[in-house]
């Protein structure tokens, strides 16, 4: 039941057919953890306070510091040096005292990811770089938990809604479908190197508000499936399918007895050109011609009839099984269709120490095409 | 035949512009492979290219009127 006092505060949500006393009863029993307080964060944890979250938790190990004010704005130059949580909560508390805060004044690490969020039904990922983005996938890939992603760089911001279950029970794509591996660090910089249009988190954060509320309240259609490009200097909505790729969903769902011994800043670190090493389809030609002795796999899962010549086929879902026939001694190339999937595996050998493997650029697909243009 | 090709975030950066026009390109592979001939550095980017706003698994074949968009990831928040 909601209170008289709330009937008044909501009135102008209970008007509405979408939400009305069954919606906002909704969003008064739920749970949603805002991961970062800062651009995003900001207008996310207002929006979500207006609307009547019942238990909302703020996340975030950062201070206040001047260089956030022009865009986030739940604190003022008073509180500079303070803790963005301590001060966000007393501005929310204020705007809305029927809603109980959590503070988590902390870096979400693996060591506490999976003893926080599992208290939550929704995730809101506010955080601004790709260690806790993949943390955030992977812990809510393992307890099963959709969250919803919000990213921006300088003008433009993405947003979509991860590993949510459709009507048939059946979770949607995560980021690591949509991002199997982080970027080099270089080629990837945040707001503080490149600069942020102070308006920009404003406008993602309160689309992922609206989405976190459309779960809760069971109104209109999810993002899942899709991302959702915003640019403000074109004025566009571009909205792209993903698919799910269970392979890239396994990658988050192996961690479930270790993830505390994952090191995600290592993780993004390694810069794919650094760490793994690629091999053209020019240049495999080149190598078979001379007869150079390598091991080359197929890492596909059924059987294709366009393999290449000399390959053995070990399906990337059963790499575990079979890595003792993997001779460390001996180059290593691995394929796939398009040289994604290959990429992963490319890396996932590099990390145990085989130091001599490469992924075929462009997979089979780059292949064929060589081969068909000698023709 | 003409391809338009979009390109998001640091991507566009990295171009120099947010958009261009190809012709005579027959799939993404090759797409991909012109692009990096014509700027060496797109190379160390990560990003995924969808056409017609679906990202795509593998080689696609293009045609006439498509358009392709390079997506990387975004840092910040």
């Amino acid at each position: 039941m909601l209170s008289k006092e709330e009937n008044i505060y909501y009135s102008r949500h209970l008007l509405l057919q979408e939400i009305g006393e069954q919606g906002q009863l909704r969003l008064k029993n739920a749970s949603v953890l805002v991961v970062g307080a800062g651009g995003l964060g900001c207008p996310v944890l207002s929006y979500l306070t207006g609307a009547g979250v019942g238990h909302i938790g703020v996340l975030d190990a950062d201070l206040v510091e001047k260089t956030n004010l022009h865009r986030q704005f739940l604190f003022g130059t008073s509180k500079i040096g303070q803790p963005k949580t301590d001060a966000v909560i007393n501005h929310l508390q204020d705007l809305n005292p029927h809603i109980y805060f959590t503070e988590h004044f902390l870096r979400l690490i693996p060591k506490n990811a999976i003893d926080i969020i599992k208290n939550y039904e929704i995730v809101v990922d506010a955080t601004d770089n790709f260690p806790s983005r993949y943390l955030i996938n992977d812990a809510c890939v393992i307890l099963d938990k959709p969250f919803v992603s919000g990213s921006i760089d300088r003008f433009q911001g993405q947003i979509s809604v991860f590993n949510y279950p459709d009507s048939e029970g059946t979770n949607g794509p995560t980021y690591r479908c949509l991002f199997p591996l982080p970027p080099s660090p270089e080629t990837a910089p945040d707001c503080s190197q490149n600069g942020v249009l102070g308006v920009l988190p404003g406008i993602i954060g309160n689309l992922q508000a609206s989405e976190v509320i459309k779960m809760i309240t069971g109104t209109g259609n999810i993002l899942s499936g899709k991302v959702l490009v915003v640019d403000t200097l074109r004025s566009s909505f571009y909205s792209i399918a993903i698919k799910r790729n269970e392979h890239a969903v396994e990658q988050a769902m192996k961690l479930k007895e270790n993830i505390i011994n994952f090191d995600y800043d290592d993780f993004c670190q390694s810069t794919l050109s650094e760490s793994i090493k690629q091999i053209s389809s020019q240049e495999l030609s080149k190598k078979l011609i001379s007869r150079d002795t390598i091991q080359l796999i197929d890492i596909r899962e059924n059987d294709c009839l366009d393999y290449i010549e000399g390959s053995v086929s070990i399906p990337m879902s059963r790499l575990d099984k079979n890595i003792s026939h993997i001779k460390k001694d001996i180059p290593v190339v691995i394929y796939c269709d398009l040289g994604i999937n290959s990429l992963i595996t490319t890396k996932i050998l590099t990390d145990l120490g085989f130091d001599n493997v490469l992924n075929l650029t462009g997979g089979i697909e780059a292949w064929k095409n060589l081969n068909e243009n000698k023709k | 035949m003409k391809v338009k090709i979009l390109f998001f975030g640091i991507l566009s950066e990295a171009v120099g512009k947010q958009e261009m026009t190809l012709t005579n390109i027959s799939d993404s592979d090759t797409l991909q492979s012109h692009l990096i001939s014509l700027i060496p550095g797109l190379k160390d980017y990560t990003f995924r290219l969808a056409v017609n706003q679906e990202f795509i698994e593998s080689n696609r074949t293009l045609k006439d009127g498509d358009v392709v968009a390079m997506m990387p990831p975004f840092a910040g928040g």
